[in-house]
């Protein structure tokens, strides 16, 4: 028997990165998995990570309009919402012509699409979900980062937008825990994971976070592994987690370590 | 240490025993948390050596079938400590997993009285600290080289909410509390510089329905739940708290190190 048997959950991010290990993963432990991306997936590769049962849709987790529809269309297909893990997120720099985001020359444009994905993105999703999960419970887990802890002077809107998304879940945990619906909410925050955001395909990885390239910044000495991500996510999101709410779980490889926060 | 990404046979599920064949030591093993984690532990299929200074029931040590060790172990003893590796180096081949659960919140056990700051003794002081940081420390020091000699292994020490809060009423339970935490940490960068692919995390619990928490709380008022301050209104089982430790100590964290992790009911962002 799967560790999340049974329980419905819509993972957002879920064509690439660690939102797609996490769909794999809980879809191996047992769980009705709906997938969603601003991304297309390839329908065999997707089945054969995530079997037949796994819905993907179409969704940009910036937009009000299609947060309700996934929502609603996991509730008429599946009954039930049981968990939610928002694992959409950019950065903002990995195009060869990102803009800056230095201190002294961000624009208010890359600042507010990096939030409008991360920070907004994630408010929406807990927003639509905690009235459905408000009868039977449920447990959500937000992606912050380990840029939330730091400062992260060349990727300042990214930083500010993780540190929104762990201050957010914190909210949402106490406000979900003294209304007494048994809906818990955590975050993890990951250091550097080998996904499409760190190393775009082609091209030569980016930093692992704050600026250093390579995996030599890590105590550890090497990136994540998605899955790596994807499995304190179960953890956090399965009933073995029952009195865990409002936590943030650094998943970095040691960096925490290294951090005052 | 390689990605534990998916399993050998390409699957990523979790097998039936989380720690099928590991050798663990578990400190504090005779109530509360330990005892919980003692239990979980054996079920996980790891082969057990519990300790405590006090005796252990018969019952906690599990089934003939799986069957932990007891020994008989002051953790704030270097010696005791060495004693008890060397007993787990006869019965087991290595060691894998280190749960330091071992602690008091004021001499002798019980309800803390006189522990604020005006009224606490440095003797009440040394020994909270001898048994909760010398204890961990001490555990530490002697379970790395046997960790080490094994391939590598995990350590879950346990701190408290109270290592990052003001707890006017144990001053001296707090600030041994708040040393684990940090030693946890220097422990986790200095086995990654040494390339020993041991993990060091901390656990942070909250009020837990242990033998040493129980007799603090008093009667919940009526109407009102057990625990009014605590966002989930109810204070946690030993057995949540060893679901995080067995989290913490397998194989759904590998690259999860120097980290905290708070089993509170949400009272850390209160």
């Amino acid at each position: 028997m799967g560790r999340v048997d049974g329980k419905v959950a819509i993972i957002t991010g879920a064509a690439s990165g660690i939102g797609r290990a996490a769909a794999r993963l809980f879809a191996a432990e047992g769980a009705k998995v709906v997938g969603t991306d601003l991304q297309f997936v390839d329908d065999d590769a997707w089945r054969r990570d995530c079997g037949d049962e796994a819905l993907f849709l179409h969704h940009d987790v910036t937009d009000e309009a299609r947060w309700e529809a996934v929502v609603g269309d996991t509730v008429a297909q599946a009954g039930q919402v049981d968990i939610l893990l928002n694992c959409a997120g950019i950065n903002g720099v990995s195009g060869d012509d990102a803009p800056p985001q230095a201190p002294d020359a961000i624009g208010l444009d890359i600042w507010r699409r990096v939030n409008r994905v991360n920070a907004d993105g994630t408010l929406l999703g807990c927003r639509t979900v905690i009235p459905v999960m408000q009868e039977n419970g449920g447990a959500i887990v937000n992606i912050s980062s380990i840029a939330a802890q730091k400062g992260w002077p060349i990727r300042t809107a990214y930083g500010a937008s993780k540190a929104a998304v762990l201050q957010y879940t914190r909210s949402v945990a106490r406000y979900c825990a003294e209304s007494g619906w048994s809906i818990r909410c955590n975050a993890v925050l990951p250091g550097p994971i080998d996904t499409p955001m760190i190393k775009p395909p082609g091209r030569k990885p980016l930093a692992g976070g704050d600026g250093q390239a390579g995996a030599d910044h890590v105590p550890i000495k090497r990136y994540g592994d998605p899955l790596e991500v994807a499995r304190p996510m179960l953890f956090l999101a399965s009933d073995e987690a029952s009195y865990i709410t409002g936590a943030g779980l650094n998943v970095d490889g040691g960096i925490a370590a290294l951090t005052a926060d | 240490m390689e990605p534990d990404a998916a399993n050998n046979d390409g699957s990523v599920a979790t097998p039936s025993k989380r720690l099928e064949g590991r050798v663990a030591i578990v400190t504090g093993a005779a109530s509360g948390i330990g005892a919980a984690t003692v239990d979980l532990f054996l079920r996980e299929g790891a082969k057990v050596i519990a300790t405590d200074v006090r005796a252990i029931d018969d019952d906690l040590l599990g089934t003939s079938a799986a069957r932990a060790i007891p020994v008989r172990h002051d953790v704030a003893s270097e010696r005791e400590w060495r004693n008890v590796l060397i007993r787990a180096g006869e019965d087991y081949e290595g060691l894998d997993i280190l749960v330091n659960c071992a602690g008091i919140n004021a001499p002798g056990g019980g309800v803390p009285e006189n522990q604020d700051i005006e009224n606490v003794s440095m003797d009440d002081f040394r020994a909270v600290h001898a048994v909760n940081v010398e204890g961990t420390l001490l555990g530490c020091k002697q379970a790395i080289p046997a960790m080490a000699a094994s391939g590598g292994g995990a350590i879950v020490n346990v701190s408290s909410i109270a290592g990052w809060v003001g707890v006017p009423g144990a001053v001296s339970y707090g600030a041994s509390k708040a040393a684990i935490w940090q030693i946890t940490k220097s422990i986790a960068l200095h086995c990654a510089k040494a390339g020993y692919n041991i993990r060091c995390n901390s656990i942070h619990p909250g009020g837990i329905h242990t033998p040493m928490f129980v007799p603090m709380t008093g009667d919940p008022r009526p109407g009102e739940p057990e625990a009014p301050h605590v966002p989930m209104r109810r204070y946690g089982e030993p057995d949540e708290v060893a679901a995080a430790i067995l989290f913490l100590a397998g194989d759904d964290s590998t690259y999860i190190t120097g980290s905290s992790l708070p089993v509170d009911g949400g009272l850390a962002v209160t």
